[in-house]
């Protein structure tokens, strides 16, 4: 790559073929200096850009080249919509009825759909899930029967994001089917792809190859569902209501939001999809790669406290051996919510949990893993064993530290790290000296000036227990902190 | 345009070389600040030192003012009748009377 001054320096050799000139050029004259200073500014600006477009290809670092990616990709651009528990409350006195479908408005007026049907009693409350989305019907007329034909998918105009689709024409459903694949000719499917303006088109099949191609002049029928993701945050406790009022005992219900089930999720960002531009492939996950189930649940749930799926090698070696764990998968999960079975370390595993007492999560995981590989047989729950790790920390610090703050800080910097809702709990954690160490020499500054000592000391932890859910909490930390007598390296107080 | 009739730099080149200066905003050339920036001497007070940073800036601009000596150049306003001020430049004995 060139730079202005190199530019100048050819300037500067070549400016003896003209002396008059030259003379003006010594004097640094304006009107000669400065027009061909600005001709070789622009030159290395060109320079620059060429330079990053030779390694455009490899590097991929224009947005416009990492969204042609994405769009090659098959990643389109949308967003996962908010689930909430809205606990209504009827105060009249007949049963009120909310069925699936119902729209919802929350507090901040973005709208709300009903999940799950409810029948309220007199005076009792009842939960209801409501996902945050909204469904808009659009027709599309078939302009020619082409192969593959698109139908492009209008944006919403409230800055939503696309996060559902479903395609009808008169004759019935289309079925989504990714890519065509397992697609015979004459099936009714549809396939969904973005462009690299994002703008995200529909496409139907072609006649006697796969899927069927819409005829001239059909109406084909689009119901999109937009999204606000992770916009539609409703505070614990905020009112919910009911879009319209269609019967007198609607007017009896109060809708309050009781508990997030899943958090919204925005569409894919730029840097995100930078940094998928940069591997060779992204599979698109509709079956499991290399046999890891754990992560296709961690993909699918990201927001689970704690979760861990096993397979029966691990099994047999927790529970013994057992005719009933071939072709099966295990799991044991806590979720956000907080609503599954869990139970305290008494020395043991667990046993299992029966199907009635699965929760509404734990019954989607196990359809989520069906749906990817059904071979197995349905998942089988364990309930999550809570084992705070025992850990004794003596620390002796310089006697101008107070010892009530230092206690705190130790706890504060390891709770982060390693407590309950840290990242590195979410699995099979076994927090090592080493970790301690380097965390709390990194995160609290005593530790790094003057003498001071650090014994750390963890506790065993149970192996062969999958279903162990290690983390630190503040009644398992045990931490001493002892003054001694030694000069701070510092001056003054 | 440019023509330099003898070997050396003349008063004649100093000036045509102010002139340049002055018909030029800065910034007006692409990857340098070369030009007078005269306009942000307007509506501000005479002792805040403005016309002393632009006539620096010329300095530095047209590195020939640095071979004259001290006080060749110098900037100041001249008020007619009836409700004119004009600004002027002088130049090595040359005025130059900026318009617009």
């Amino acid at each position: 790559m060139q730079t202005k001054q190199d530019y100048l320096q050819l300037a500067d050799n070549l400016i003896g073929n003209y002396p008059q000139l030259g003379v003006l050029w010594r004097a640094r004259d304006p009107a000669l200096l400065w027009m061909v200073e600005s001709i070789a500014a622009m030159l290395a600006s060109h320079s620059a850009q060429t330079e990053v477009s030779v390694m455009e290809a490899f590097e991929k670092v224009r947005d416009s080249t990492v969204l042609a990616d994405a769009a090659m990709r098959g990643i389109v651009p949308s967003a996962t919509p908010a689930k909430w528990l809205v606990a209504a409350s009827n105060t009249g006195n007949t049963t009120a009825r909310i069925e699936v479908g119902r729209m919802l408005l929350d507090a901040d007026g973005l709208p709300w759909v009903a999940s799950s049907v409810a029948e309220i009693p007199p005076g009792d409350s009842v939960d209801i899930e409501a996902s945050q989305y909204r469904v808009v019907a659009f027709t599309h007329k078939v302009s020619e029967s082409s192969p593959l034909y698109p139908v492009p998918i209008p944006e919403s105009d409230d800055g939503s994001f696309l996060s559902g689709l479903s395609v009808s024409d008169d004759a019935g459903a289309f079925e989504y089917r990714e890519r065509y694949t397992n697609t015979l000719p004459g099936d009714r499917v549809f396939h969904i792809e973005a462009n690299d303006r994002k703008q995200i088109y529909v496409r139907f099949g072609v006649d006697n190859v796969a899927g069927v191609q819409p005829q001239k002049g059909e109406t084909i029928t689009l119901n999109v569902g937009y999204s606000h993701g992770a916009g539609a945050a409703p505070k614990q406790g905020s009112p919910f209501s009911l879009a319209y009022i269609s019967s007198p005992t609607d007017v009896q219900l109060i809708l309050t939001a009781k508990q997030v089930v899943a958090l919204g999720q925005n569409p894919i960002g730029m840097d995100v999809l930078r940094d998928i531009a940069r591997f060779p492939s992204v599979y698109d996950h509709n079956a499991v790669y290399l046999g890891e189930f754990d992560f296709l649940v961690r993909r699918k749930f990201p927001t689970l406290k704690f979760v861990n799926v096993w397979n029966e090698r691990t099994e047999e070696l927790a529970r013994g051996a057992s005719t009933e764990n071939i072709n099966q998968l295990f799991c044991a999960v806590v979720s956000e919510s907080g609503l599954e079975l869990t139970q305290d370390y008494s020395g043991s595993g667990a046993t299992v949990i029966a199907d009635e007492q699965l929760t509404d999560l734990q019954l989607e995981i196990r359809s989520a893993i069906e749906a990817t590989d059904d071979s197995y047989k349905p998942l089988r729950f364990y309930p999550v064993i809570r084992f705070p790790v025992p850990v004794t920390i003596t620390a002796r610090v310089a006697t101008n530290y107070v010892d009530g703050d230092a206690v705190e800080q130790i706890i504060d910097v390891l709770l982060k790290r390693f407590g309950e809702t840290s990242a590195a709990s979410r699995r099979r954690m076994m927090p090592s000296h080493q970790d301690i160490y380097s965390t709390l020499t990194a995160g609290i500054p005593f530790f790094r000036s003057g003498k001071t000592e650090l014994i750390v000391q963890v506790g065993d932890i149970p192996r062969n227990i999958p279903e162990l859910w290690t983390y630190l909490s503040r009644e398992s930390m045990y931490v001493t902190v002892e003054r001694m007598n030694a000069t701070s390296p510092s001056w003054g107080y | 345009m440019i023509v330099c009739m003898t070997a050396a730099i003349t008063g004649q080149d100093v000036d045509r070389m102010t002139r340049h200066w002055l018909k030029r905003p800065a910034g007006s050339y692409y990857g340098c600040g070369y030009g007078n920036d005269l306009k942000s001497v307007l509506f501000t007070p005479f002792l805040d030192g403005r016309a002393d940073d632009q006539i620096t800036k010329l300095k530095e601009d047209v590195p020939v003012h640095s071979m004259l000596p001290d006080g060749a150049v110098s900037l100041y306003s001249v008020n007619t009748p009836p409700d004119r001020t004009d600004i002027v430049l002088e130049v090595a004995g040359r005025m130059i009377a900026l318009e617009g």
